[in-house]
């Protein structure tokens, strides 16, 4: 298989779990590190495609993306120590006050 | 149509009733601090000077009227004016409205001034006056007005203030029910009036009556056919013709005043006054007028024959009345309009008189109005039986009272007009012998031999005995305004006055006096002998006992011929029956589990849907999820498709 497939294909797949991850685990931790497997995921396709297409606007967003994600953890991190002194736990089941 | 002449008189007729309602009807009540705690002599007081006024100013237009000059006019503002079709309420005193005006504001304000001393023991009597102030309002303008849809203004208010007026004492059901019954009818007749205009707006593109006459030509008799035959039905509803008379004798439940003012002299001859203000319309339907001639009839006949039985005094007045709307259609079909007019007002004059005198015996006998419990009455009222004593010679149609000069010119119209017939003549003969045959036997029963039960009344004050005098001097003399031609040449009289003055409105019949099967005279002498034999047959029946010789006739003319069962068996009934079927049905299964369903499934979808808002965060991304899924699906299907 071409190596590019194969880079696009675990790019999707890196893209996949960490979705998956967000979408069912309950520890608000390791659905942030889901997160950032997503945008890993992403940026690899990004370099994929730049080195394909032999253009560097693709690894110059992934810069940004590293930029951003590295934003988003600090954030991310504060908002879950934050959970984590309010509700006593960073389960997201514990935090669900709207459930009916 | 004579010129118009611009002038503000007709507009002050219509205000000033409306002030009194005003005052009657909101300030005097605010003042007080309720409708109950209203002075009555203040607001009969200013009600009847509100009508007076009104009088002294629809006399002045007359005068005008009689100087010489055109249709006083009034524009008081334009209601609708879209590109091609524009109504405003535009008032008109021409010689037909002004005779209406005077007979509505002068007997208008004698049954206000009588209203006084009969509500005298009535708490907070202002909601009756101003009932009464807004019934002659809406009924001046209904004779007013210069197009179709202000008078079906007036058309609809009079309904109205009859509806409030007859159910005034709205305690009791009953009262209640005749109103409402008198509503209902009169709006199946209105239900005519509304396609006759539409039709005519249809055809012609205006409802003013100057424009109308200016535009139907004989071309359009065909057409018009249809709508003659919807106004006579919603006249037949308003004066109490068959087949919709029914609502006129339950409506007697009204305070007497009332009984006077809208059963006698001014609402039930709105219909009388439509034929004579359309008459261009109507004569271009020659079958329709045939048939208002025969219903015309064959209701005084009815009338008559029932009236020959009741025993509660106000129904034999009201059966009266009917029986004479009934002459005055006899008049109208056979296009004497005014011969009807004439009637009209002279049967305003008697029969006025005769209400307010039965008012006056029922506040003597403390509100007892069955003529079996009364007799004997004459010497305790001595100024009211003498006024009804008059007001019987009028309608009974003796010499030289008004109703024989009126009554005689219908009579001799019915047969010499070229559409009348010996038929109608007999028809109307005999209602006119009826008419002295129950007239008889109610002053009979209730002034005349000796007291049947301890009622022994008082003669009421001078505010219910003046207006008696006033309307009994005018049904004695009122019948000099139209002497008939013959014996008006042969005593020098001038004669037929109301048909010179009307005639520029209405034309006069045209017909040669001569080439009538009966000569005037001849109908006079019948009509006269007609009466003294009714008169005399009165006397021979009712001398001991009041009832008719025949027990099974009798009954029969007491239970009114069953037409009110009739109409409960054939319309009412029915029309429950179908309510009830949709009530169970539509309203009880369908509608309402409709309601139930609707609710449920609310309910349903609700607890499916509260998931999406539990606050789960794994929830909202999975959302997310299936949309962005969908919406990549969607995108992917149309961009390969």
């Amino acid at each position: 298989m071409d190596t590019g497939v194969l880079l696009h294909v675990l790019s999707a797949w890196l893209f996949c779990m960490g979705l998956l991850a967000i979408c069912i685990r309950r520890n608000t931790l390791i659905m942030l590190m889901g997160i950032e497997l997503m945008l890993n995921g992403v940026n690899l396709s990004f370099v994929t495609f730049a080195h394909e297409l032999q253009q560097l606007s693709g690894q110059l967003q992934v810069f940004f993306i590293i930029t951003i994600a590295a934003a988003e953890s600090a954030v991310g991190l504060s908002i879950l120590v934050n959970v984590y002194r309010n509700f006593g736990s960073i389960k997201t089941d514990r935090t669900q006050t709207l459930r009916g | 149509m004579s010129e118009l002449v611009p002038s503000q008189l007709p507009l002050w007729i219509l205000l000033l009733p409306l002030c009194g309602f005003v005052f009657n009807g909101i300030i005097h009540p605010v003042l007080t601090r309720g409708v109950t705690k209203t002075n009555n002599v203040i607001s009969g007081a200013v009600a009847t000077l509100a009508m007076v006024a009104s009088f002294v100013v629809a006399w002045t237009g007359f005068r005008e009227l009689a100087a010489g000059s055109g249709a006083l006019h009034t524009t008081v503002y334009q209601w609708v004016a879209m590109s091609d079709f524009s109504v405003g309420l535009n008032l008109q005193l021409d010689r037909l409205s002004s005779i209406m005006a005077l007979i509505i504001t002068g007997i208008g304000s004698l049954i206000h001034l009588y209203s006084i001393g009969y509500m005298s023991h009535e708490k907070g009597a202002a909601r009756f006056f101003a009932y009464l102030n807004l019934f002659c309002f809406a009924m001046l303008i209904l004779v007013l007005s210069d197009n179709l849809l202000f008078v079906f203004f007036g058309w609809e208010g009079v309904g109205l203030c009859s509806y409030l007026l007859i159910s005034y004492w709205y305690g009791e059901s009953a009262n209640a029910d005749a109103a409402r019954k008198a509503f209902l009818v009169n709006r199946v007749g209105d239900f005519g009036f509304v396609l006759a205009m539409c039709m005519l707006y249809a055809k012609f593109g205006t409802l003013s009556f100057a424009q109308l006459l200016s535009l139907i030509t004989p071309d359009h008799a065909s057409y018009l056919t249809g709508v003659a035959v919807l106004l006579f039905f919603a006249a037949t509803g308003k004066s109490a013709q068959f087949p919709l008379y029914v609502w006129l004798p339950d409506a007697m439940a009204g305070p007497t005043p009332v009984s006077a003012l809208i059963h006698a002299a001014t609402m039930v001859t709105a219909g009388v006054y439509l034929f004579a203000r359309m008459h261009f319309l109507f004569e271009l339907a020659p079958a329709v007028m045939t048939t208002v001639a025969w219903i015309g009839a064959f209701t005084a006949l009815i009338g008559g024959t029932i009236a020959l039985a009741q025993n509660d005094i106000k129904k034999v007045l009201a059966y009266s009345t009917v029986s004479q709307l009934g002459f005055m259609f006899l008049a109208t079909g056979v296009g004497a309009y005014h011969a009807a007019v004439f009637h009209l007002m002279t049967h305003a004059f008697f029969k006025a008189l005769l209400f307010l005198g039965a008012g006056s015996v029922i506040h003597a006998c403390d509100g007892e109005q069955d003529m079996r419990k009364m007799g004997g009455l004459r010497k305790a009222l001595p100024i009211t039986h003498a006024t009804m004593l008059i007001g019987s010679l009028a309608i009974m149609g003796i010499p030289f009272f008004s109703g024989f000069f009126s009554k005689d010119e219908i009579l001799f119209m019915a047969e010499a007009m070229p559409r009348g017939s010996m038929g109608l003549f007999t028809a109307g003969a005999i209602a006119a012998f009826l008419t002295a045959v129950y007239t008889y036997r109610m002053l009979r029963m209730t002034f005349w031999g000796e007291a049947r039960t301890g009622i022994h009344g008082h003669e009421s004050p001078w505010v219910m005995t003046l207006p008696l005098i006033v309307l009994a001097v005018l049904a004695t003399f009122g019948g000099f305004l139209g002497v008939p031609h013959e014996l008006a040449h042969s005593v020098g009289l001038p004669a037929q006055l109301i048909g010179e003055w009307l005639t520029p409105v209405v034309p006069a019949a045209a017909l040669d006096l001569h080439a009538a099967p009966l000569s005037e005279g001849m109908v006079s002498i019948i009509a006269i002998l007609l009466s003294v034999l009714g008169i005399g047959l009165g006397a021979v029946l009712f001398k001991r006992s009041f009832s008719l010789p025949s027990p099974s006739l009798g009954k029969l003319l007491e239970g009114k011929y069953y037409v009110d069962e009739i109409y409960q068996a054939v319309f009412v009934r029915p029309l429950y029956a179908i309510g009830d079927l949709i009530a169970k049905t539509l309203e009880g299964r369908l509608l309402q589990n409709l309601g139930s369903w609707m609710g449920i499934g609310s309910s349903w979808s609700g607890d499916r849907l509260r998931a999406l808002q539990g606050g789960d965060l794994q929830v909202f991304a999975l959302v997310i999820l299936g949309g962005l899924s969908l919406i990549v699906a969607i995108s992917l299907f149309w961009t390969n498709v």
